[in-house]
């Protein structure tokens, strides 16, 4: 229901299934995705299991296809690796966007190929360094086969133009229902609905649901006038029109306005770029711009997100550093390990940004759950940290947001619709590398953390966080393709267009214009007018069944976690709210969120001092005197009391540890067997043994009416997904399952 | 904040009881209800330090004023347990949340500061079995003065008090006396502990018993009485396990060659190959590389008695320099030479000195300040996990050339009873999955460490006010940090949790029960320790269900190799930042793996149920239907 636009396959009459494709995949080896072409093939392949020490080698015969480079063997063999269950990519594949560089090599030489450069020399070997740190080592008995198939990889795996990318034909061929192999896996549709923000209805659910007063969903930006980055619906105070919205744009940094997020106890979390330096002439406009900017609070916290936070350059050098580190190719188990390791985990810097950002996030959840203020996040561009943060705080404090639904509308929320810029900071387009940086990574790693010291306060598990972050690394879903909610309503449109053309060739980049997009139709509903996009073909990552069977996603539910209805309709002790304080501005008051502490600085709004600006310079030079004149007030980093929230100071360093399960999960050592899957094993079961209470009961049922006695057998219990390493671990999981019989 | 593990899992009984700290608590179950204290104190300084700094509510006031304050802060007692000391207005100087004033009281046993300002109140309970050192700091004020402890378990204390007073001397004295009853010529308080427990800990370790269940004797090898009154070696158990073939004469000419008599003897078979772990202290080579032809002959046989295998491996733990140069002392190896088919291997285990200067960097980097910024680097230069990297891998090493290789190894370091002891322990754990077991690991410990001679007594130092003792060194530490690193590795195949690793090093120290006093069992036995203390065994087995782990698979006969990779160990924040109340102890997790595990049976039970009902009913309705009563199959099938 709450939906929108999820991608779905309208699956009208079945068409008989032409068998020739099922023949086709058998030959080729792969179950290719609709629209999925072959492009090349090498025989006679080695793949290498161990790098280095070649401990172990498979042949089989090396695919490269328009969406994935696959490697099948020859004989059948049980993938050793973590299987991901995917539905889309085997055990041994990846997808051409994973690809991070290819390199060739021969037993004296190497080099790495892109798609520009051509090979001097007959290469043996291959190595696929992969975004996700995995890496693929392949030999080749015939030299001519890797000179051939090694350009192409590499060639495929950059594509020229953003149209060139895979997601649009496989979304054309999935709108026409072509291939009867993928007709019934879209069938089960969105486990867990979600919110998608795509619509003003799913704005107006979120201020119901969080107890906002005051707001009201401005359509000023539904042409993207006001901000080209922001989402087109924008949650602002009831007071202040469209018109005052459209003229506060210019104060701000890529007109991104103060904007409401999300709401807590009293107080309101908002969102906004820094302050357009230049003109503050209009003076009427200012009383607007401040209702706007305190919303319906007579305080006002801002909080710099430039102080103390990682920026993003630093982020992905901590992350490039951390890369470097836990892959495969450095990694010598058993041998002389890394005596350093610790110490060169440090100097990645990694779990640093990891720190601040926790440290950060909980700073502002004890503002925002103590006081009854605005909390407004303030980011040069806020389009990075300020959706890290922003989310953070969130789950930290709202029990829906560590719910998977939750969670997802959240991403959507904060990172989709708030404009991240997924294109860029993914860089899988290899436009800039000046851009890339892993900020959704960190704020995984972040939440990553907060489960690993609370589980039993979120619904997911690691195996789900795991599968959205995998989930980045595959171009085929919407939510992660873009940079901002405008690039993809025209992406979006034009698909649609092709979709009902059905022709393919495509025009090389976004279209740019700011036409009015034609294919949207007026709806009313709810009584709210609202916009809906006819056409969305573009698939929703939240759909995940796309990617993995229903068994497979039982295993993103947390074992742990018991919903406890009331705690999650609770959103922080509903303090007295003093929205709506009538016409007159109560004095107000400005305060910065600088090291833990808050001063009261009026000057940080810049239209403030225009006439006291030398003033200001020369104070900010004395700063500590400044502290001392203006009596900091300690913000008390209290635990809420609130039951529902995380506990929040912050987590100290010893606290802060490495995602083993996700940065050290390639290397085929003797593998772990993480508790998070043996609870869901658990859990599993205990599903299965209740489904089949019921069917047992529903057997008794018919039995008494002597009706029917044909009971049906259930299968196997839930079959463990995870094989891990070493055989040991795989029949551990077995005998795990197995301990029914305590 | 407080209330939501509360909720999520509610107190046991027993916790409840002690909670309201009048009652003298039942001790069944108080280790945990201490751990459950701790925890509970700490949320409750993190809760007071915001929300009510330095103010007392008017109800504590008025207890104040009246006499009643004493009786509040009063210290819970163990039977047998009596109250030394009292001092009222004593300050605990908390590194974390700062000076906070109560009553402090010292009993034979422990230390017990409590502190009423605090809701709820703050308690400190510290057996002085931890006490490594008590200093007195003289006043920075006139008439005040200070009292450091410094604690075995990673921690420090500070008291201050106003000296004036008369009563507060006794303190000092006391804490002095009973925490170094050793020195002091007084007997430990283990011995004055009576309680009764339901498991008598003490027939826990059985030596007859366990070799019969590795198989033993067998045609190669025997159990021997030769060592029945510590003649031959009084470092060794009374019960040892020898090759057949050899006569007692040759095993004395064998001891007289091995340091401190300890000659190879069995300690582990395989039950398959019959490749055997044998461990022994250094032979005497000395300076001018003698030999002993018993002693070649000896380990011939070991080798013999494995017929896979025409090899013998020879595990050294010690660094190869440090072998080299015991032979100036008389020590040494077995040369190649010599000992024929041997394969000589260094594991390049540091000494007991090394790891006890590693665990003292350590403290200093986690108490009481971490620096939050150099966390990392600052564990890599203690180097603590490395020298836990090395012996894991060592152990690995020796598991694997069994297992795989199904060759016998003999195992030493220099006497045999500190490596040594960790690297076959350690080995027989991932080799033999009855190790993993809570029973097993008991048993474990009570054979590797205790009947072979560890010498707990001098290693720990209890009762002991020499703290600069030399021979002090936490290689028992050391092991059990392996055992938890393995439990990280493999989840589920360890029958016992944290807790139990936990409450096994927290009574290392206390002195409470006699398990882990005295040098070896000679002196044990002499000491009555069976007679007049209580195993620890015995408290822990009467409460199997808080030590046992939820996910524990019966890997039986399944080989475990953890990976002895820096990147794969971590710290043991849990054991060692504990104290630091920012550490906050995770939401407990394990009461709602117990729930799930009883709804999973209780379902499991429901569907059988109904099976059989289904099909009594399929049956007597019409016959010809048979088909329908289709076999129960349990969710279960076989390793």
């Amino acid at each position: 229901m709450l939906q929108s636009g999820s991608f779905r396959l309208h699956s009208c009459g079945p068409e008989p299934a032409p068998s020739s494709f099922e023949m086709m995949d058998r030959v080729v080896g792969v179950k290719l995705l609709p629209g999925e072409k072959v492009k090349g093939e090498a025989v006679n392949v080695k793949k290498c299991l161990w790098y280095k020490q070649l401990r172990k080698s498979i042949t089989g015969k090396l695919l490269c296809t328009n969406f994935r480079v696959a490697f099948v063997p020859v004989e059948t063999w049980i993938p050793q690796g973590p299987g991901n269950g995917s539905r889309i990519l085997g055990a041994d594949d990846v997808a051409l966007s994973c690809i991070d560089r290819v390199v060739a090599g021969t037993s004296s030489r190497t080099k790495v190929v892109s798609a520009s450069s051509s090979l001097k020399f007959q290469p043996q070997e291959l190595l696929i360094h992969c975004c996700d740190f995995r890496l693929l080592h392949f030999q080749f008995e015939q030299e001519a086969r890797a000179s051939e198939i090694i350009p192409l990889i590499a060639q495929s795996c950059q594509p020229v133009s953003p149209r060139d990318l895979f997601v649009f034909q496989y979304s054309v061929e999935m709108s026409n229902n072509l291939d009867p192999r993928w007709m019934n896996t879209h069938s089960d549709g969105e486990l867990y609905p979600t919110q998608m923000f795509e619509t003003h209805l799913d704005w107006e659910i979120e201020l119901s649901r969080t107890g906002a007063v005051g707001w009201r969903v401005s359509l000023a930006n539904e042409r993207f006038e006001v901000s080209p980055s922001l989402s087109k619906f924008l949650v602002v105070p009831r007071k202040v029109l469209d018109l005052d919205v459209k003229r506060a744009c210019a104060y701000f940094n890529e007109g991104r306005i103060p904007r409401w997020h999300w709401h807590h106890g009293g107080s309101d979390l908002l969102r906004m770029s820094n302050f357009q330096s230049n003109a503050y002439t209009q003076r009427d406009g200012l009383s607007k711009l401040e209702q706007l900017l305190f919303g319906g609070q007579s305080k006002l916290v801002i909080v710099d997100l430039a102080d103390e936070l990682p920026t993003p350059a630093e982020i992905q050098l901590a992350y490039n550093r951390l890369k470097h580190l836990c892959c495969y190719e450095n990694a010598s188990p058993f041998r002389d390990a890394d005596e350093k390791w610790l110490s060169t985990l440090e100097g990645t810097r990694w779990l640093e940004c990891v720190r601040l950002c926790l440290k950060k996030a909980s700073e502002v959840s004890s503002l925002l759950s103590n006081q009854c203020l605005t909390v407004t996040l303030q980011e040069t561009d806020d389009r990075d940290l300020a959706c890290l943060v922003s989310s953070l705080v969130q789950v930290i404090l709202d029990p829906y947001c560590r719910t998977m639904q939750g969670f997802q509308s959240l991403i959507q929320k904060e990172w989709v619709e708030a404009g991240h810029r997924f294109s860029d900071r993914f860089n899988r387009l290899r436009r800039t590398d000046k851009e890339e940086s892993a900020v959704f990574l960190l704020f995984l790693d972040c939440v990553w953390e907060l489960l690993e010291h609370y589980p039993v306060l979120f619904e997911f598990t690691e195996t789900y966080l795991l599968a959205i972050r995998d989930s980045t690394h595959i171009l085929l879903f919407r939510n992660f393709l873009f940079n901002c909610p405008r690039e993809r309503a025209y992406a979006q449109q034009s698909l649609a267009t092709d979709v009902r053309v059905r022709v393919t060739p495509y025009t090389n980049s976004w279209p740019r214009s700011r036409s009015t997009p034609r294919d949207e139709q007026v709806v009313l509903k709810g009584g709210f007018f609202t916009r809906e996009e006819r056409n969305c073909p573009l698939p929703s990552v939240w759909d995940w069944s796309l990617q993995f069977p229903l068994e497979h996603q039982v295993l993103f539910r947390s074992a742990l976690y018991s919903s406890d209805a009331q705690l999650l309709a609770q959103n922080g002790t509903s303090a007295h709210s003093n929205t709506d304080k009538g016409e007159f501005p109560l004095p107000r008051t400005v305060y910065h969120l600088t090291r833990g502490v808050l001063l009261v600085q009026p000057q940080l709004l810049p239209w403030k001092n225009v006439s006291v600006s030398k003033k200001l310079s020369r104070l900010s030079q004395s700063l500590e005197s400044l502290l001392e004149l203006e009596q900091p007030q300690r913000i008390p980093l209290s635990p809420s009391l609130d039951p529902a929230s995380l506990p929040l100071p912050p987590i100290p360093a010893p606290g802060i540890r490495l995602w083993k399960g996700c940065y050290l999960r390639w290397p085929l050592e003797v593998g772990f067997e993480a508790a998070y899957n043996l609870l869901t094993a658990l859990t599993s079961q205990v599903h299965w043994l209740e489904r089949r209470l019921r069917q047992e009961a529903d057997r008794q049922n018919t039995a008494t009416n002597g009706l029917d006695h044909q009971g049906n057998h259930l299968t196997q219990p839930p079959s463990p997904v995870c094989s891990n390493g070493s055989d040991t671990m795989e029949t551990s999981f077995t005998t795990m399952l197995s301990s029914a019989t305590l | 904040m407080d209330s939501l593990p509360a909720k999520k899992a509610p107190r046991l009984p027993a916790a409840a009881a002690s909670a309201n700290g009048d009652s003298p608590e039942s001790p069944a179950g108080s280790h945990v209800e201490w751990c459950k204290q701790l925890i509970a104190a700490t949320i409750s300084t993190q809760l007071s330090t915001a929300a009510v700094p330095d103010t007392i509510s008017k109800d504590y006031r008025v207890l104040r004023d009246g006499n009643k304050l004493a009786q509040m802060e009063e210290a819970p007692l163990f039977p047998g347990e009596a109250i030394k000391a009292i001092a009222k207005d004593v300050t605990y100087i908390c590194p974390f949340i700062g000076a906070i004033s109560g009553t402090l009281t010292v009993t034979e046993y422990k230390l017990y500061f409590k502190s009423v300002e605090r809701d709820p109140p703050f308690t400190l309970d510290v057996p002085l079995g931890v006490v490594n050192r008590i200093e007195k700091i003289a006043g920075i004020q006139e008439n005040s003065c200070g009292l450091e402890i410094v604690c075995k378990d990673m921690r420090n204390l500070r008291f201050a008090y106003k000296q004036e007073e008369h009563g507060k001397l006794e303190i000092f004295e006391n804490l002095t006396q009973f925490a170094f009853p050793v020195s002091k010529n007084l007997p430990l308080f283990a011995v004055k502990y009576k309680e009764n427990y339901p498991v008598q800990g003490w027939k826990v370790y059985d030596p007859v018993a366990e070799y019969k269940r590795q198989g033993l004797p067998n045609e190669s090898w025997t159990i021997s009485k030769i060592n029945s009154n510590y003649e031959l070696c009084d470092t060794y158990p009374s019960v040892v396990v020898v090759p057949t073939s050899v006569k007692d004469d040759d095993l004395c000419k064998v001891a007289a060659f091995r340091t401190r008599g300890r000659i190879p003897v069995l300690s582990w078979i395989h039950p398959e190959s019959q490749a055997t772990i044998t461990r022994c202290s250094q032979p005497m080579v000395g300076p001018n590389d003698k030999r002993c032809k018993e002693d070649e002959k000896y380990l011939q046989t070991i080798m013999d008695a494995n017929a896979q295998s025409h090899k013998l491996i020879i595990f050294d733990a010690r660094q190869s320099s440090v072998a080299d140069a015991n032979k100036a002392k008389g020590g040494g190896y077995e040369s190649e030479t010599a000992y024929s088919n041997a394969e000589l291997v260094f594991l390049e285990i540091h000494n007991i000195h090394v790891m006890r200067e590693s665990l003292r960097k350590l403290k200093d980097m986690v108490y009481p300040v971490i620096d939050e910024a150099k966390w990392l680097s600052n564990i890599d230069s203690t180097h603590w996990l490395e020298y836990i990297r090395i012996l894991l891998a060592g152990a690995v090493r020796i598991a694997d050339k069994i297992e795989s290789a199904k060759t016998s190894v003999v195992v030493h370091c220099s006497d045999g009873w500190d490596r040594t002891s960790q690297l076959t322990a350690l080995t027989m754990l991932i080799l033999d999955s009855y190790y993993r077991t809570i029973k097993g690991f008991e048993v474990l410990i009570e054979k590797e460490w205790l009947s072979f001679g560890h010498r707990f007594a001098v290693r720990i130092g209890h009762g002991d006010e020499n703290h600069a003792d030399a021979d002090r060194s936490p290689i028992f530490l050391q092991f059990i940090d392996c055992v938890w690193q393995m439990t990280k590795q493999f989840p589920a195949a360890f029958e016992f949790n944290e807790l139990f690793l936990l409450t096994i090093l927290d009574h290392l120290y206390s002195c409470l029960f006699g398990t882990f006093l005295y040098n070896c069992e000679q002196q044990r036995v002499k000491e009555e320790v069976q007679t007049k203390t209580v195993s620890l065994w015995s408290y822990i087995n009467s409460q199997l269900e808080e030590f046992t782990n939820p996910f524990y698979v019966n890997y039986e006969n399944h080989v475990l190799y953890p990976v002895a990779s820096l990147r794969h160990l971590e710290l043991w924040v849990n054991y060692y930042v504990r104290w630091n109340p920012r550490m906050r102890p995770q939401v407990p997790i394990h009461q709602n793996c117990k729930e799930l595990l009883t709804i999973r049976a209780e379902l499991q039970k429901k569907v059988e149920e109904l099976q059989r009902e289904v099909s009594n009913m399929a049956v007597s309705s019409s016959s010809e239907r048979a088909s329908p009563t289709h076999s129960v199959s349990p969710v279960q099938t076989t390793v």
